[in-house]
């Protein structure tokens, strides 16, 4: 396991009361290996391998756990292009970026029935081993969609809807939705990491796969409490209030589990 | 083998573009308040699921209010295809009621902007009037 215990257990939950709960929380096995039969070999025999499910080895995230604190650090990693952008506009969108993944993904979650509140903090990181992000601005009056596909080193784009002015839209709404969007396509490598495609590109059962557009089981906006950050909503079955999405999303915490399932993790008490 | 993996890289990402914007285009609805007074704004939504309300927050002088929806670009007409009515009421209780063809008309080239003036409630309810008043413009 790549796992790092910084000191000694002193109180009851233990790392490995830790894991396995948040696992089984996410509807993964205690056991980070599982034996996979392969060949036949040369000798004409079939041999079984371990292989690893991927959990604690996303090289985007570290988690540090304060037991005795209750807290949890969460550092993700992303590697913001500047491509065309100045570089006013390119800090912009980065610090904008940032802020908005810390905003909406830092949450509370239980394990164990230990309640730990979590913050998690996005760091830019110019190497392969982060994730790849194209910052863009779009200039013209018409929404640009931002995404995420997570797979095969596609970047995500994270587009900045600029042109909106032209709509007579403040900045500081541009700059929150921005804010919003971000933190979205950010979730959608921790979703691709844990659940593949389906949970990942399926918005986790909201739309579907490959077409994006909303299922008709889909519901729409709650008229109060806290929308899920990872999930579509069907506006058409009921609008959302005003800045309801910016003030009201959050990520899950099956979510948050699941980021904290892709990491590495560092134990201290 | 280097050519064919960048081949089908691009492939990827032209078709993941083309899945996630062929459907459908999200739109912003913005409405503005550039009357004097604080406005309340109720929009009705009529669509397949039925009728449906949106009372936004009272707007104050020179702010604005979105919603937020998608459509087929396949529509020229920018605006929210499902938006069948916009109520604003003023501080002296004037209401005044926009139905589809005011709206378009009061829309008009911006397609995705009503801005609401106090030329509006004086159209509505006379400029000394207070009291309750409905007007329906069309």
């Amino acid at each position: 396991m790549d796992l790092a215990t910084a000191s000694p257990q002193k109180n009851s939950l233990t790392l490995e009361k830790f894991e396995e709960h948040l696992h089984k929380a996410i509807d993964k096995p205690t056991t980070n290996f599982r034996m996979r039969k392969v060949g036949p070999s040369r000798q004409g025999r079939r041999r079984e391998v371990k292989v690893h499910n991927g959990a604690h080895r996303a090289t985007w995230a570290k988690t540090i756990i304060n037991s005795h604190l209750r807290t949890i650090s969460i550092n993700v990693f992303l590697n913001f292009k500047q491509n065309d952008l100045n570089q006013a506009d390119y800090g912009k969108l980065k610090a904008l970026a940032m802020a908005g993944i810390k905003q909406y993904w830092s949450n509370t979650i239980t394990v164990d029935g230990v309640r730990f509140n979590v913050v998690v903090n996005a760091l830019h990181k110019s190497s392969s081993d982060a994730i790849p992000v194209d910052l863009k601005i779009e200039e013209s009056p018409n929404y640009a969609r931002s995404m995420n596909p997570a797979i095969l080193g596609i970047d995500a784009s994270f587009i900045y809807q600029k042109g909106q002015s032209a709509n007579r839209i403040p900045e500081k709404q541009i700059d929150d939705d921005f804010k919003l969007v971000s933190a979205h396509e950010f979730g959608h490598s921790v979703l691709m990491y844990v659940g593949g495609i389906t949970l990942s590109w399926g918005h986790k059962g909201s739309t579907n796969t490959l077409f994006q557009n909303i299922k008709s089981s889909t519901s729409g906006y709650p008229t109060s409490g806290k929308l899920d950050l990872m999930k579509y909503y069907d506006q058409k079955k009921q609008k959302e209030q005003k800045f309801q999405r910016i003030n009201d999303s959050i990520a899950m915490e099956i979510d948050i589990k699941r980021l904290i399932w892709s990491s590495e993790i560092v134990w201290t008490v | 083998m280097d050519s064919l993996k960048n081949g089908y890289k691009y492939l990827l990402v032209i078709l993941t573009t083309i899945l996630l914007s062929a459907c459908s285009n999200i739109y912003w609805g913005n409405i503005i308040n550039e009357t004097n007074d604080v406005i309340t704004i109720k929009l009705t939504f009529v669509n397949e699921y039925g009728t449906h309300f949106l009372e936004m927050e009272p707007i104050r002088t020179n702010e604005n209010s979105i919603w937020e929806y998608e459509q087929s670009s396949l529509f020229t007409d920018k605006m929210d295809k499902d938006l069948f009515k916009v109520e604003a009421t003023n501080n002296t209780g004037c209401t005044i009621i926009f139905d589809r063809k005011a709206i378009e008309k009061k829309v008009g080239n911006n397609r995705q902007i009503i801005v609401i003036t106090p030329q509006d409630f004086i159209d509505a309810c006379g400029i000394k009037e207070s009291g309750t008043s409905v007007k329906l413009k069309n």
